[in-house]
């Protein structure tokens, strides 16, 4: 059963005349230069990309830095964010037993805001860690396995990532493949799910190939020639690797390291889905913070933090990759 | 050739991938403070057997000596042989300086001395000053020379160069040759040199050697291979020339495009298939009644020194080189002394294959 897509009459007038607007404007740029402005190709992107990135941006300011009541300028909603003993905490303690062990736990924003990002370190250095080796054995020309790891990697990228961290319970949960196949052992059941080493897992399996692929990019895009140039100057394996595979990888390092550690940092579900609801990580927050506590200001006082700390370290990497040869979003 | 003065000694080397051999079994040696280039046309195997004394292939059968030591299981890093690559391969993140001063930090030198011998070798390859520049603002010919510095410093007993000025323009090649020629006499370090390109071979090297489909055809100085080639290809490959059918009548005279000459070979044996080479510069313009043979020029190509024509005397066509300008349509008469007229057995591929040019 599906649901026919239904447009209010505003939005499809809104869309029937900006694309109208758009053909007219190629159209008389046609008559008069013979040719549409190469420029105009970009209008529709961009029109898309103010009213469906620019306007919400603006909109989270603006419901950062009011009151959600009255609309006058305030910083409360931040304060709010630091102040652990704030109602909004203790609001969103109520709100069910599950938030309740958080309390317990002492777990407040900024508790929250910390362990978000130690997760999302962890989870960075794990992947960098995996996913080196691996590009460096997508990229060595010699060994044949290469291009069926990159089609291994990819092919679960076609897959929705709920899906596949949902197939993950599938394999964990007291009653799952693995603990199943334990119990056939003679092992016995062991808790593989709702902690964090789980939560890790499954943003270690979502986000591996974000690291794997700007290495695997920058290590195949590098001259062979230059590893013989290496050895040719009295450079073993170990120290062609530290003195030039490493150096020129560099660029795919920061740029695997940007991609992963982003959506890390901002992950939701995966805690919900993996870690039971007894972990809480910043994006689901963020999310809870708007869809169950209700509180429009402080959880866009939230995105606002969240925003900010993208956009350093955003800053931080590209100092780093000035040229951004990773060929990544840094 | 007392043994002690081969610096590098291939003995019986082959090579094959998957199957395929790119490399007959050749032998060849190189002494010290030598100039030893390989030439061929690509796929003769220069490059390989340059690669394997480098140590970045191993040979499929035989063994690489360096100074009476079996090196062939040794690999490049081991070796005290360095190597300027095709295309120069130097490290892009790393500027002119870290490029040269590379070998020398693995090898762990101090750092005064490093400093000291990276300024030498910028002085030397007309670099000064450039060693803070990254290696990427440099011009083919500069980064040349980085390539040049960067092998030269870690003062290697031979230095390897694959098709080094390939890329060059003319005028810049030329100058190159030279300042590498006189960079080898004033270092006295061992240079094997790979090139397709016949005149770089003649001017630069001591020892030329002539390879084809994976087989050493020739071994030789400059002179000896451009005045003695053993077959038409070495005659054709070295310099234009006239390759003629032709049957030897008896010791010293030679038939051919229709006429007998008078030469200086014998041995071959009488009324017996040869391969006749003529050089173009070594055919005469004479009066048209005085000339051994005649003919009508046919067209007329101005080349700079001199004019290349082509020269129609009936049975064949000559090419000749002239710094005197023949009409088009003008009957002239050819003339070519003894000693310039050479005499091959004639080629077959089968010969070729076989390994009894190898030295």
């Amino acid at each position: 059963m599906y649901q026919t897509l239904t447009l209010p009459a505003w939005a499809v007038w809104a869309i029937a005349v900006a694309a109208a607007a758009f053909i007219a404007l190629c159209l008389v740029s046609i008559k008069r230069n013979g040719g549409v402005k190469r420029s105009y190709f970009a209008m529709p992107y961009t029109l898309w990309m103010i009213l469906f990135t620019l306007v919400p941006c603006v909109l989270i300011a603006y419901y950062a830095f009011t009151n959600g009541g009255t609309g006058a300028f305030t910083l409360d909603n931040f304060i709010n964010f630091w102040d652990s003993n704030h109602t909004v905490n203790q609001m969103y303690a109520e709100m069910g037993p599950e938030y309740e062990v958080l309390i317990t736990r002492g777990t407040v924003n900024i508790d929250i805001l910390i362990y978000s990002l130690w997760m999302a370190l962890l989870c960075t250095l794990i992947c960098l860690f995996l996913g080196y080796p691996a590009a460096l054995f997508m990229a060595d020309r010699e060994m044949r396995l290469g291009a069926t790891l990159v089609v291994l990697f990819i092919i679960p990228m076609w897959m929705n990532f709920l899906l596949r961290t949902i197939a993950w319970m599938s394999l964990l949960e007291d009653q799952g493949l693995i603990n199943s196949f334990l119990r056939a052992l003679g092992i016995g059941g062991v808790k593989l799910m709702y902690n964090d080493g789980a939560v890790l897992l499954g943003m270690v399996y979502n986000f591996l190939p974000f690291m794997v692929f700007p290495i695997y990019t920058s290590l195949n895009k590098m001259d062979v020639k230059l590893l013989e140039a290496a050895q040719d100057l009295g450079a073993n394996g170990p120290r062609t690797f530290v003195r030039v595979t490493l150096p020129l990888s560099l660029p795919g390092i920061i740029s695997g390291i940007t991609m992963v550690f982003m959506p890390s940092v901002t992950t939701f579900f995966i805690p919900r889905i993996l870690g039971g609801g007894h972990t809480m990580m910043f994006g689901d927050l963020i999310e809870s913070m708007f869809l169950t506590a209700n509180d429009w200001g402080v959880g866009s006082a939230l995105s606002l933090v969240m925003m900010l700390l993208i956009l350093l370290s955003l800053g931080v990497l590209r100092k780093a990759d000035p040229e951004g040869e990773g060929g990544g979003i840094a | 050739m007392i043994a002690n003065e081969h610096l590098i000694d291939l003995k019986g080397i082959s090579k094959e991938y998957d199957g395929t051999r790119v490399l007959g079994t050749i032998d060849l040696y190189v002494r010290k403070k030598e100039f030893v280039t390989l030439l061929g046309p690509s796929g003769c195997g220069k490059t390989t057997t340059l690669r394997i004394i480098g140590g970045f292939e191993y040979p499929t059968t035989g063994t690489v000596y360096f100074e009476g030591k079996d090196i062939t299981e040794v690999p490049p890093y081991k070796r005290r042989v360095n190597t300027v690559f095709q295309k120069y391969a130097l490290f892009p993140h790393l500027n002119v300086q870290d490029n040269i001063a590379f070998g020398l930090k693995i090898a762990k030198i101090p750092r005064d001395e490093i400093r000291r011998r990276v300024d030498r070798m910028l002085e030397l390859v007309n670099l000064k000053g450039y060693g803070k520049r990254s290696v990427d603002a440099l011009s083919g010919g500069q980064q040349q020379r980085v390539a040049i510095a960067r092998a030269l410093v870690n003062e290697p007993e031979v230095l390897l160069l694959d098709e080094p000025l390939g890329a060059l323009d003319l005028k810049l090649r030329k100058e190159m040759q030279l300042e590498l020629k006189s960079m080898q006499k004033r270092l006295g370090i061992t240079f094997i040199y790979v090139t397709h390109d016949q005149e770089e071979a003649l001017t630069m090297s001591d020892t030329v050697v002539v390879m084809r489909d994976g087989h050493i055809l020739q071994i030789g100085d400059p002179k000896r291979i451009y005045d003695e080639p053993v077959n038409a290809f070495v005659a054709d490959f070295i310099g234009e020339s006239n390759i003629l059918r032709g049957t030897m009548v008896r010791d010293e005279l030679v038939r051919f495009a229709g006429n007998e000459f008078p030469c200086v070979d014998a041995g071959f044996g009488e009324n017996v298939p040869v391969d006749v080479v003529v050089r173009p510069e070594d055919i005469m313009l004479v009066g048209e009644d005085i000339g051994q043979i005649s003919g009508v020029v046919q067209s007329v190509l101005f080349k700079g020194v001199h004019y290349e024509m082509m020269i129609d005397a009936g049975h064949t066509v000559f090419k000749v080189h002239s710094t005197v300008m023949q009409p088009q349509g003008s009957r002239v008469g050819l003339t070519i002394v003894p000693y310039n007229i050479h005499i091959m057995k004639p080629m077959d591929d089968a010969a070729l294959r076989g390994d009894e040019e190898g030295c």
